[in-house]
């Protein structure tokens, strides 16, 4: 007679396997995940700080020259028009390049200011693009599809096109201010000066008195 | 009262009685291990998700987003000040042109020169130096918030493991509620066993004219299988064997 177990007499047993095969499949479901959590983290190992300093630095390289343009057209006109008015050697002269210095190093703060948020937004979209996969991912927990969903958001962003906006006139107040016939006084009012006597002027009275 | 037919019928009961118990333990200690098990899969689990929560409250502690505030704004500060002295730095020389050109140019007007241009660096670098902070308060936004969604989202991860894990677990219970179904098994064929001996022993006494002794003795047996669910019991008035469903 062959011996049976009890559960074999009296049932039992298949419950059992239903639980330990539920669990089984739920630990596996978990390990995908966390697989895939690597392949996500690997796919985007990418973007560190490196990359995003890269974005910063591409967006002053594109802008600061242009800024620096405007900045050395506008003062060379000042200059220009300084001189033909006499008043090089002026406190007109002196207000003229102060304002024109402090919105040139303020201009140049403004792009750098621009260039940080640029690199932030970067790892705004990168960010995004992460969450998306890990949310797919949480779901579907196929480890493959966020793997390959991981790759395919990771190859997009870095191959974006970094997209910037032209640049405006950004000395274009001081364009504003020069006149082709503009007496001495209503330039150095247009600096915001109030008109002081050319030192051409002075130069030349005192050598008169001197002589 | 001692004779065979209700000792064993007694020792029958017993037995089913005790593996009626051992059934109900092995389902009560199965039902004890799948919650307790659960229990300790769930706190894992909160205790990494309480990790990544405490990680965060770290990072935004106020002292922690103060450093980075002003941290990022030193940064921004730093680049706005070359660019002050750059910028105003290019319009000194306007000032000295004009000192090497005219050698002869009153004090008076190279002096407006260099005041008016350490004004201006004086004026730029203090408007700067707010934009600084504004610009240093919104870098640390910008960390905190990728550093918050990193966290929610790792946070989401072991949500979803919580919630898979739980979802087993009804499966479990169910199976641990049959653990114990082979000593009940037993237990209700011992208790049956023992109240048929005892019905066999009724029905002896009776056609032996034993009479209402050996018809209440074989009472007591049914009577002890009865207490384990078994499905007889004895009328002691006729001795007939009555069929109880099992309860």
């Amino acid at each position: 007679m062959e011996n049976y177990p009890v559960t074999m007499c009296f049932g039992g047993g298949g419950d059992n396997n239903a639980a330990e095969e539920a669990r089984r499949a739920e630990e596996a479901r978990q390990g995908r995940i966390s697989q895939g959590m690597t392949q996500i983290e690997g796919a985007f190992s990418g973007f560190n700080e490196p990359y995003y300093q890269h974005k910063a630095d591409a967006y002053n390289a594109f802008y600061q020259p242009q800024v620096n343009q405007q900045f050395n057209d506008t003062k060379d006109a000042l200059s220009l028009q300084l001189s033909r008015n006499g008043i090089g050697a002026s406190s007109a002269a002196a207000n003229g390049y102060r304002k024109l210095g402090e919105d040139f190093a303020k201009q140049q703060a403004d792009i750098q200011s621009k260039a940080q948020a640029y690199q932030n937004s970067a790892r705004s979209d990168v960010q995004g693009l992460r969450n998306t996969v890990v949310q797919q991912l949480n779901s579907t927990s196929d480890s493959a599809l966020a793997a390959q969903a991981a790759n395919n958001a990771a190859f997009v962003q870095s191959n974006k096109p970094d997209t910037y906006d032209p640049i405006t006139s950004l000395f274009a107040d001081y364009a504003g201010k020069f006149k082709q016939d503009q007496s001495a006084s209503q330039l150095a009012q247009a600096l915001g000066q109030s008109y002081n006597t050319p030192l051409t002027s002075i130069r030349q009275k005192a050598s008169r008195l001197v002589s | 009262m001692c004779d065979p037919t209700s000792i064993t019928a007694l020792a029958l009961a017993a037995a089913g009685t005790y593996a009626s118990y051992e059934g109900a333990q092995q389902t009560k200690h199965a039902t004890e291990d799948t919650q307790e098990a659960e229990a300790t899969r769930q706190k894992g689990y909160a205790d990494k998700s309480r990790a990544l929560f405490d990680q965060s409250l770290n990072y935004n502690q106020a002292d922690a987003q103060q450093g980075r505030e002003q941290s990022a704004s030193d940064k921004l500060n730093a680049l706005y000040q070359d660019s002050v002295d750059n910028t105003l730095g290019q319009m000194a020389p306007m000032g000295a042109n004009v000192e090497q050109s005219a050698s002869d140019t009153p004090k008076i007007i190279a002096d407006n020169f260099k005041n008016a241009i350490d004004l201006g660096k004086s004026r730029a670098s203090a408007q700067l130096r707010g934009k600084a902070a504004l610009g240093g308060f919104d870098d640390m936004l910008a960390h905190t918030k990728i550093q918050d969604a990193n966290i929610a989202n790792e946070q989401g991860i072991f949500g979803n493991f919580m919630r898979g894990s739980a979802n087993v677990v009804p499966i479990e219970l169910q199976a641990a509620s049959h653990a114990g179904d082979s000593a009940k098994n037993w237990g209700a064929a011992l208790s049956a066993a023992s109240s048929i001996v005892g019905g066999i022993g009724t029905a002896a006494a009776l056609k032996a004219g034993a009479g209402t002794a050996a018809g209440a003795t074989a009472a007591e047996s049914a009577a002890a299988g009865g207490t384990t669910g078994a499905y007889t019991a004895v009328n002691p008035a006729t001795g007939a064997i009555m069929y109880r469903p099992p309860v």
